[in-house]
């Protein structure tokens, strides 16, 4: 419809163009017979004026000749006039014009002149006035041939260009078709190379879009459609090019999560499979590097205080580096740090940005070519026992997908160290029950030798009826002897089964107002014999009256332990006890002069069937700090050794004292 | 009688020779003389104005006035037919009329002395007169 009506526009336009000179050449036509028909007044007017001038020599009567010439002059001034008025555009006519008009004027001139020397004249001229009259009208006579010359010219040339006008006209009669039907041509083959040439481009844009569904069918995601037109089928292979590329990233998602799926699992299993910490520490590292393409990475734990981050697992760093980081301060700002005290992770896509979080990190960053990091807490039911820390040569963004799998692994790890701690309990449990086992009959069976052999002695000698030997002393040594024996079973029945008490939550203490001076005193009379057995010498420093509400057998079962433990390890040493009170707290401390015990033996000496490892071969069941320490508890009190190695060792116990 | 004709002829031919022309210009025209050529141009209005710019203005004689006839016969060279059919042409062609024909020396001189770019022919034996010059044709 557009086309069409550009159609008749264009034509429309070519007619009336090619017919603006027609109507030009018409007008110019008008114009030139107007100023023809003018101009042969003139000639004619003048012609008329010339005529009348003849008649002053047949003795008209002037006035009338005047009239007349008068009247002749008028019309020709007047015509002249339009004439010059009409042909203002054309400068030749204008030429012409102006000289038969200023010829004119001379005309007048030269006739005014005449009728002054006319009238001059006698009413009977003579042949001298005739001849002088001729002489004037020949004047004047020229000045009119000159006007009549440049009027002649003038409608020459008039003629002239009308003649052009018509040529031009006749010459381009034609031209109105010609323009027609070169425009409707034109058109014609504008709409055909057209409209071939969009047919061809939908074409080859539908075939190309055919081709390219055929490709993508056959499963080839990473084909792009090529776009020749910024038409519709362009947009909708543009379309179907973004529909194909959401699609090829969809399914390599698909693809990633089933990846990261298969390698959870595999990592799940591998988790289950490692029993001791340093197996998940290797696992969690080894199953963290692979995937997300890690060059470095460690593993943290809390240490027991609180205090630091314990590095327990470390892969990728220099020597340098892992030293440097082996325990990290937890007020350090480092990302291990923030994503335990956060409880949350910390990614680092750029060394930016890594710099500018952390400065105790910027100088590490240049040496060891670290360009983006993260740490994640090792979250298990919402305690944090670490951080995994992972760092890259290269500028990794973190997606959500790679985010959440370290979480994951992480938090498997986490469950995986926890199920290696309870493993390592259980294992060391075990192995703590059977030395006891062994260490229990060993002992208990180390009083009945001699009770046995004694009373196999008397049986063998009652048999031989060698009832003699029997003296009474004999009899004394042997039942004091068998007696040692059987208290020492039954202190080690006892302590077996204060340990059962303990254990099952039966311990109970029978307070009683107590002066723990006189306690002291009175274990050193009971108890005394036994320190003298082992050369030990006992110095006693008590404040005196030192009261409180205590279960004074227990508190006694408590002081013979310690004293019993410094006759045994330090023999033939003296021993100091002390006895010191504030209001509240009794303190009572018995110091050897023994070997001394490490720090690492004094955290665990109080732990049940825990001994000082010696090489003295020192007997016990390692019961008795344990229930000392159980006691003492039970009293709401402290007990704690102060010791080194080689400066003897000093057990403190502070039992508060209570008014009832 | 053969020696009489032949005296009358001689006379006729004398007075023939006897009715040559002169060309008288405005006593102010500075021109000294002109070419046969040029009084053909000046006649047949082929040239307008002269050498100085002052517009000219042939002054031609009566027909049948011996002054004429010497004038076609011996300037322009063409027959009394011919120059009327060229004045009609002219006339149609060119827009330019025929000059003025006057009747006597006279008026000639009266006229010539009038127009400071007058021209005209006289009879031979014009002797001058104030206000005209006779001015010489060369390559009569």
């Amino acid at each position: 419809m557009i086309a069409i009506a550009f159609f008749i526009v264009i034509n429309f336009l070519a007619l009336f163009i090619s017919s603006k000179g027609f109507l030009d050449g018409m007008q110019s036509i008008r114009k030139a017979n107007t100023v023809l028909t003018l101009t042969s007044q003139s000639i004619a007017s003048l012609e008329v004026s010339e005529a009348h001038l003849e008649n002053l020599n047949l003795d008209r009567k002037i006035s009338d000749i005047k009239q007349g010439f008068k009247e002749s002059q008028r019309i020709i001034t007047e015509a002249i006039t339009t004439s010059i008025y009409e042909s203002r555009e054309d400068p030749a006519l204008m030429d012409e014009l102006s000289m038969a008009y200023s010829a004119l004027e001379s005309y007048q001139q030269s006739v005014d002149e005449l009728f002054a020397k006319y009238t001059q004249m006698a009413r009977h001229k003579g042949p001298d006035d005739i001849e002088k009259l001729s002489e004037e009208l020949l004047i004047a006579g020229q000045y009119a041939m000159e006007t009549k010359e440049h009027l002649r010219k003038t409608q020459i040339l008039l003629r002239k260009n009308t003649d052009e006008v018509f040529n031009r006209i006749y010459e381009s009669r034609m031209t109105p078709l010609v323009v027609t039907v070169v425009f409707s041509l034109a058109f014609f083959g504008f709409v055909v190379i057209f409209g071939f040439s969009i047919a061809r481009r939908i074409g080859r844009s539908v075939n190309n879009l055919t081709d390219s569904t055929e490709v993508v069918a056959g499963g080839d995601f990473s084909h792009i459609a090529p776009i020749f037109e910024a038409d519709e089928i362009g947009r909708l292979t543009y379309d179907f090019n973004n529909m194909v590329k959401s699609l090829d990233e969809g399914q390599q998602k698909l693809r990633q999560t089933l990846e990261r799926i298969r390698s959870l699992q595999l990592i799940t299993a591998s988790f289950s499979e490692a029993l001791t910490v340093d197996e998940v520490c290797e696992v969690t590292l080894k199953s963290a590097f692979e995937p997300l393409g890690a060059s470095a990475g460690s593993l943290g734990l809390i240490s027991e205080d609180k205090n630091y981050v314990e590095i327990i697992k470390k892969a990728g760093y220099s020597d340098e580096a892992a030293q440097k980081w082996k325990l990290i301060k937890l007020t350090d700002l480092t990302p291990m740090t923030v994503a335990i005290k956060k409880q949350e992770g910390v990614f680092l896509e750029s060394r930016q940005e890594i710099g500018a979080e952390f400065p105790l990190l910027s100088q590490d960053l240049e040496k060891t070519n670290i360009h983006s990091m993260c740490s994640v807490p090792l979250m298990l039911g919402g305690l944090c026992l670490g951080s995994i820390s992972l760092t890259f040569k290269f500028r990794k963004g973190f997606s959500q997908e790679e985010r959440d799998f370290i979480v994951a692994i992480a938090t498997q790890c986490a469950q995986a160290l926890h199920r290696s701690h309870l493993y390592d309990d259980a294992r060391k449990a075990i192995l703590a029950r059977d030395e006891f086992l062994s260490i229990a009959s060993h002992e208990l069976k180390t009083p009945l030798t001699p009770l046995k052999l004694q009373l196999q002695m008397l049986a063998r000698q009652i048999k031989k009826n060698d009832l003699d030997s029997f003296t009474p002393e004999k009899v004394i040594k042997i039942i004091e002897s068998s007696d040692k024996q059987m208290e020492r079973l039954s202190k080690l029945i006892e302590d077996l089964l204060d340990v059962s008490r303990i254990t099952s939550g039966k311990l109970s203490l029978n307070l009683e107002k107590v002066d723990l001076g006189e306690m002291i005193k009175e274990v050193m009379i009971q108890y005394g014999n036994h320190l003298k057995d082992a050369l030990s010498k006992v110095e006693v420093l008590s404040a005196p009256h030192v009261e409180g509400y205590v279960d004074k057998i227990r508190l006694e079962q408590v002081l013979i332990n310690l004293l019993t433990n410094a006759a045994k390890y330090a023999p033939g040493k003296s021993i100091k006890v002390s006895l010191e009170a504030s209001s509240i707290i009794a303190t009572i401390r018995v110091k050897d002069e023994g070997p001394g015990i490490s720090h690492i033996d004094q955290a665990r000496i109080f732990d049940r069937f825990e001994r000082v490892k010696d090489n003295q071969n020192i007997g016990g069941l390692g019961l008795g700090l344990y229930i000392s320490q159980q006691i003492i508890v039970a009293h709401e009190g402290h007990i704690w050794v102060e010791s080194e190695i080689g400066k003897g060792s000093t057990f403190v116990i502070e039992v508060p004292l209570r008014n009832s | 009688m053969k020696l009489l004709f032949l005296i009358m002829l001689f006379i006729s031919s004398w007075a023939i020779a006897q009715s040559e022309i002169k060309f008288i210009v405005n006593a102010s025209n500075p021109v000294p003389s002109i070419t046969n050529e040029q009084v053909q141009d000046f006649y047949l209005k082929r040239v307008r104005v002269w050498p100085d710019g002052i517009p000219l203005r042939f002054f031609d004689r009566r027909e049948g006035t011996p002054e004429r006839k010497t004038f076609i016969s011996q300037h322009i060279k063409k027959t009394p037919r011919k120059i009327d059919q060229y004045w009609i042409g002219q006339k149609l062609f060119s827009g330019d009329s025929a000059p003025t024909q006057l009747p006597s020396d006279s008026l000639t001189v009266a006229l010539v002395s009038r127009f400071a770019g007058g021209i005209g022919y006289v009879s031979g034996d014009f002797k001058g007169a104030t206000g005209v010059k006779i001015i010489e044709v060369k390559g009569e």
